[in-house]
Parts: C-alpha cells; sequence; structure tokens
C-alpha cells in the first residue's frame, strides 16, 4: 500500500554502500511501523499484529531467531534494501516503484484502500471527493493514489492521527487501508465507510535484493502456511480481536468525559508506562547529549579561539568551521537519519546512543559559538596579564580566560540545554520511544489526541522549568565571587 | 655587560597604517629607573610591550641577560617569568581572590611551591597594607588597591625588572599616591624599572634616566635635569613647557 520517495531518494546512495556489513547470525531482524492494526501495532508494551504473527511463525520454522524494530514507516523499506533489516513487514502493498528497491514476497492478503467519513458526512460516493480535504497516512499508497489521481492530500504521520483529524473536522474524509479501517469504525461510532473501494491491492513482506535466498525459504513456508489455512486463520484472529476493542468514551458530559478519557489514556493496559518509560529515554538522551554537545563544544571554541588569536592550527580550525557550517545548515532530523542510517547503517547500536551521539554532535556546534562568544567578550587585557606572567597560552586559557567566558556564557548555554531538551522529541524518527513517541502511541491506540499531548507538553514543561531553576542557582553561585 | 638587562637593537615595530617605533636603540642597565616619557601616540607604550615580546618586533634585535630573545634562542614563557609586567587596567583576575591572583603564576609556572607562594604572597600583601583583603574578590578593592595587589602580583614572580605601562592613568587623582610611593619604594630597593608615565614630576624625582620619544624614535636620552629642566631640543623643550 506505501510508498515513500523522497527519503528512499536521499538515502538510497548511502544506503547501497552502507548495507554490506551484515553480519550472519541466526537472528532475523525484521522492522515495521506498528500503528496499523491490525497488521502491527504496540498492545502491552510489545508489537502484535498479523504481521509479526506471520514472520514470527515462519523464522521458527526456518530456524531464526526474530528481533521485531519499530520505526517510522518511511524508514522500513530504506532498512531492508541498506541492510539493517532482513525482512520489512509492515503492511507493505506490492508497487512497481517498490519492487526497484527491494524483492516482495508472495503476497499475503489482498487489500483496499477505503474512504472513511463522519456520519453527517455529505460524501456519498467517490463523486463527491472532489474538493473536499483528504487525509491520508504519510507514504502510503493512499498517498500516493490520492496525489496522482484526485488531489493533494493532507499527509498525517499515522492513520489513527488522520483520523483525529477528521474528528476534529481538520479534514473531510481519510482514505485509508480496509482492515485499520474496520478498526476504527468499530472504536468511533461517529464514522462510516462509502461502500466502494478507493482502490485495491496486494500486501507483501519485502526482503533486500541481496537476500535472495531468504526470499525463497521465507516463500517456501508462506506458500505452504496458505495452502493449510493457516494464514487465513492468522488474519482472522486478529481482525476479530481487533473489533472487540472498547468503543471510547460514551458521552458524559465534560467532566466525565475528561475522567472517562483520562482512564482510557493513562489507566488502561498500564498506558502510564508509554510516557514513563519515554520520560527516561529523554532525559537520558538529554543529559549524555548535553555532555558531549559541552565536549565538543568547548573543544571547538578553543580551537577556534587559538587560531584566531595565534593564528596557528589552520586545518583544525577549518575542520572546526566546516563542522559548524554543516551541523548549524542542516536541520538536526535530518542529522539524526545520516548518523542512524549512514554512519551506523552497518553496525547494529543501541538506538538511545545513536540519538546521544546525533544530539550531542548537533549540540556542540551551538555552544562551541556560545563558548567562542564568551571567549571573545572577556577584555584582551586579561590573557596579556596572564602571559606577562609567563603562564603558556594553555594555562591561561584554561586558568583565565575559559573560567570567565563561562561565566558569561552561562545564560545562553542554558537556553541551548533547554532547546536540546526540546529537540530530542524527533528522536522517534528513528523509532527510539522517547517521551513524545510514548505520547504518539498512545495517542495511536486511544484516537484521543487532547490528553495525550497535553500530559506530553506538561512533563516537558515541567523538566525545562527546573532547569531553568537549577541553571539560576548555577548562576548565582557563580555571581558570589564578584 | 653583566649588568645590562635590556640591550635594545634597531628595533623596528610596523603597522599597516603606520611605523610605531622606527629604529630604536636602548641600553637598560640592572637598576636603573628609566621612565619613558613623550606625547601620545609616539611609540612609549608599544616600545613597552616588544621588551616581553606582547607585541612581536617588525624587525631588530633584543636581548635580555646577553640572550638573543626575538631569535627565539630564549623560550617566550621563560622571558615573561623574568621580566614583570603592569598594566593601565591593573589587568586583575576578577574570578579569582586577590591571594590566588598573586600565588596563581609562581605556583603554575613552577617558580615556587604551593605553601611557599602562599607565604610569599601574605609578606607582600602584608607590606603594602592591604593583607585583610585577601581573600576578597578585585572587584571589591579601589583603584589604588587594585594597581598595588597588580605590582605585587608582578612581584611575587621575582622578576629581573618590572615594565609599567603608565598605571596611574586610570586612576582618581586621591589613589595616584599611593601607587606612586610604592613604586618609589621599589626604586629605591634597586629594582630595574622602566616606567611609561604622563607623571613627569615623579619622572624627575625618582628617574636615574629619561627617555624622550616622539614618532616612535628616541629624540632625547639622559638625566631628569638634561631632558626635563633644560632640554635643548625644542621640540621636548615645546612639550614640557605643555606638561608641567
Amino acid at each position: 500500500m506505501m510508498k515513500r520517495f523522497f527519503f528512499l531518494l536521499l538515502f538510497a546512495a548511502a544506503l547501497c554502500i552502507a548495507g554490506c556489513g551484515k553480519q550472519e547470525k541466526p537472528k532475523l531482524v525484521m522492522v515495521t511501523n506498528a500503528t496499523f492494526p491490525p497488521y502491527e501495532y504496540v498492545a502491552n508494551q510489545r508489537i502484535e499484529g498479523i504481521d509479526p504473527h506471520i514472520v514470527r511463525e515462519i523464522a521458527s520454522r526456518l530456524g531464526y531467531e526474530l528481533v521485531i524494530q519499530d520505526m517510522s514507516f518511511d524508514a522500513v523499506i530504506a532498512a531492508v534494501q541498506s541492510g539493517k533489516a532482513d525482512i520489512a513487514a509492515s503492511g507493505l502493498t506490492v508497487t512497481d516503484e517498490r519492487k526497484k528497491q527491494i524483492n516482495f514476497t508472495i503476497p499475503y492478503v489482498v487489500a483496499e484502500q477505503v474512504v472513511i467519513v463522519k456520519k453527517s458526512s455529505p460524501v456519498r460516493t467517490l463523486k463527491d471527493l472532489k474538493g473536499k480535504r483528504i487525509g491520508v497516512q504519510h507514504g502510503t499508497t493512499g498517498d500516493t493514489f490520492v496525489a496522482k489521481n484526485i488531489c493533494e492530500p493532507e499527509r498525517f504521520s499515522t492513520g489513527p492521527v488522520a483520523v483525529a483529524a477528521l474528528l476534529k473536522d481538520k479534514v473531510d474524509v481519510v482514505v485509508i487501508d480496509n482492515e485499520p479501517a474496520q478498526v476504527f469504525l468499530k472504536q468511533r461510532r461517529e464514522l462510516r465507510l462509502l461502500k466502494e473501494p478507493l482502490t485495491a491491492e496486494e500486501y507483501a513482506f519485502a526482503i533486500g535484493k541481496h537476500n535472495k535466498e531468504l526470499l525463497g525459504r521465507f516463500n517456501k513456508e508462506l506458500e505452504k502456511m496458505r495452502n493449510s489455512g493457516e494464514l487465513a486463520g492468522i488474519i482472522k484472529h486478529y481482525k476479530d480481536l481487533n473489533s472487540q476493542s472498547s468503543p471510547v468514551a460514551a458521552d458524559n458530559g465534560y467532566w466525565g468525559g475528561i475522567k472517562e478519557s483520562f482512564k482510557l489514556n493513562f489507566v488502561k493496559d498500564k498506558r502510564y508506562l508509554y510516557l514513563l518509560n519515554g520520560f527516561w529515554v529523554t532525559v537520558k538522551v538529554s543529559f549524555f547529549a548535553v555532555l558531549l554537545g559541552i565536549v565538543i563544544g568547548f573543544g571547538t571554541a578553543i580551537i577556534r579561539s587559538a587560531a584566531d588569536q595565534t593564528g596557528k592550527f589552520k586545518l583544525a580550525d577549518f575542520f572546526c568551521r566546516l563542522y559548524l557550517t554543516v551541523i548549524r545548515g542542516t536541520p538536526v532530523v535530518v542529522q539524526l537519519l545520516i548518523i542512524y542510517f549512514v554512519i551506523f547503517g552497518a553496525v547494529d547500536v543501541d538506538k538511545v546512543i545513536v540519538a546521544i551521539i546525533a544530539f550531542g554532535i548537533n549540540s556542540g556546534a551551538y555552544v562551541a559559538e556560545i563558548i567562542r562568544g564568551g571567549i571573545m567578550s572577556i577584555d584582551k587585557g586579561q590573557m596579556e596579564a596572564a602571559r606577562s606572567l609567563g603562564l603558556s597560552y594553555w594555562q591561561s586559557m584554561r586558568e583565565i580566560i575559559l573560567p570567565q567566558a563561562f561565566k558569561t556564557a552561562l545564560p545562553s548555554l542554558g537556553n541551548e540545554f533547554i532547546v536540546l531538551l526540546k529537540e530530542t522529541s524527533v528522536s522517534g524518527y528513528i523509532a527510539l520511544q522517547d517521551l513524545t513517541k510514548g505520547g504518539d502511541i498512545i495517542r495511536s491506540q486511544t484516537y484521543d489526541a487532547f490528553l495525550p499531548l497535553l500530559a506530553v507538553a506538561a512533563i516537558y514543561l515541567a523538566v525545562v522549568v527546573l532547569l531553568g531553576k537549577l541553571l539560576e542557582c548555577l548562576e548565582k553561585r557563580l555571581k558570589r565571587n564578584e | 655587560m653583566s649588568d645590562v638587562i635590556f640591550e635594545i637593537r634597531d628595533l623596528v615595530k610596523r603597522y599597516p597604517a603606520l611605523t610605531a617605533i622606527d629604529h630604536v636603540d636602548c641600553d637598560i642597565r640592572k637598576g636603573e629607573v628609566v621612565f619613558i616619557v613623550g606625547p601620545s601616540g609616539s611609540g612609549k607604550s608599544t616600545f613597552l610591550r616588544c621588551l616581553n615580546l606582547l607585541e612581536k618586533p617588525t624587525s631588530g634585535k633584543i636581548f635580555f641577560k646577553g640572550k638573543y630573545v626575538t631569535s627565539g634562542e630564549m623560550r617566550l614563557n621563560a622571558l615573561r617569568r623574568q621580566v614583570g609586567m603592569v598594566f593601565q587596567h591593573f589587568n586583575l583576575f576578577p574570578h579569582l581572590t586577590i591571594h590566588k591572583n598573586i600565588t596563581l603564576a609562581p605556583v603554575r609556572t613552577g617558580r615556587a611551591s604551593a605553601s611557599e607562594a602562599s607565604l610569599r604572597a601574605d609578606a607582600l600583601l602584608e607590606r603594602i597594607g592591604l593583607l585583610d583583603k585577601r581573600d576578597v574578590y578585585p572587584n571589591q578593592l579601589s583603584g589604588g588597591q587594585k594597581q598595588r595587589i597588580a605590582i605585587i602580583r608582578a612581584l611575587a614572580m621575582e622578576p629581573d625588572v618590572l615594565l609599567f605601562d603608565e598605571p596611574t592613568s586610570a586612576l582618581d587623582p586621591e589613589m595616584v599616591g599611593e601607587v606612586l610611593s610604592l613604586m618609589k619604594d621599589l626604586a629605591k630597593e634597586g629594582m630595574t624599572m622602566v616606567v611609561v608615565t604622563h607623571e613627569i614630576g615623579f619622572a624627575a624625582e625618582v628617574a636615574d634616566r629619561v627617555i624622550f620619544m616622539d614618532q616612535g624614535k628616541i629624540l632625547l636620552s639622559g638625566t631628569p635635569d638634561e631632558v626635563i629642566h633644560a632640554p635643548e631640543n625644542p621640540r621636548v623643550k615645546e612639550f614640557f613647557s605643555k606638561v608641567l
């Protein structure tokens, strides 16, 4: 059902190179985007659904241990193509564009793209779609189809977000795969489905072009499961399971609704754990990224200042400038994705560490300029006095200039740390479950945007306020010396 | 030769827009108190700053105690450990206590152990009557106190010569006296000093020798009487008629 051109084009070249280093292990790495019930979704802190079930079954028959990684949908094909993963199982529609990047297994299901509207909507048939605001999940085949044949759709990161937008009248209709659409309809009574499907298509798993042997063995087992009726059984099981889900919050007035909604979003299935665990990831990533940023930033600032003042270190200075230009000239999300897919493309590194490195390198560039500003603001008589006493350049820098520069730069540094903390909210792009992603997961399960977003915002705010207070105390302590 | 601290030969310092020092020759002897006077922009401060290489001369030679320093024969930091400098704006380190200001360099350069440096700092502070200020920060001191601290900070390195770059120009008039009196004491004790100043009266009183500089050149060099009171050069005469 899906495609995502732009990122693929962006990374294609690098990924091809990065993809050669996969080790031979009895592990089978499957990637998915677990926001697509009943095919894949997170329940009880685990990834479940039709796709994981089938792949797990076949993996065990082939003698592999299955490892499932959740990532953004636009990244799953790239992950297989680069060799970071062996198989993508994410409700993937078979398309010609995708066939150029990867090999598909035989299809395991035929799916339709359907149109959901609110019950009150005037949209009755496909003809009525003209001129309407159409919501889709970014990168899906629905997205491609609507863009090609109807109009520019509004693209949301996940299906549930698109449905939430529909419920809030942000869009008039949502085009989505039939299976998840059925789940949404069961859960939200105010929705209905257009009778005619928009388009029909086949789902299959994706395996890297370099991995023909796995493809053959996998297809053989899949065929067996289809012929034995097992496949149909699994699909039916998950469809039934998902349609039993309880509908969201009946209307019991505003406060009653809030209370219900609170229970649904945070208490039920221990969903608060998504926020709690996400919070720890955010804190961990931010804290170590700040440390790394300080180390890189101070180093860079010192080299740059020394090059300015002494005329030496020309080469190091050149690399520092290059670093500053590149890092400050590109978005942090792109840097994060490059570090994950390109730099660490062929090695298996904990995503928390990837995030720490990416955000640390990013922050270092800003810290460097802040510290350099601090160094330049120190009267040049200070350096002269230190040098005239026989201290070396580095001694003067360490004992005299840097302590004063740090004090001057502290307010700006504090600001940079606050920015960094909030910037880590894009960690979800590499499927790291940070605080924001935790909120996203809850939203994808409850189709409620209000409380999860509010809770996430409140937690960030609390951390920032606390950080601000700590910095204030530090500033006061340093000021006491004057 | 052993009593010559500085030998300066054909010293030139050129900036893109002007020549600050124009072929200067000069000797500074041990124990000598030399005052450099002259109109502003005459190159006095630049000359002084060349002596400890805070300014890099364009050409010419400087020997320190017989060693050719402008050639790199003597390491820069080693030279500066033996040549103290006092600045117009004091340049105390605001983030360090007075005591740390004084002991930092002797300890870090290996000139003294921490305890030796500490004792010496206290003795110097006591000498100038500021021992009670040993643990305060520079911003809590008056200008005159700061400059006296800056002087003993330089002294703590036990230098062979002290350079003063307009040490009283940034001070309120009532604070000038305390700084000059400390400098006078040092001169009496036989400290070798090179002083750039506008305090002509003080120069006349304390100097062994006065050098008059104008447009990067030494116009006149001699005893205070020869240079200040009875100069033959009309330019010099005109200058002193304005400032005295």
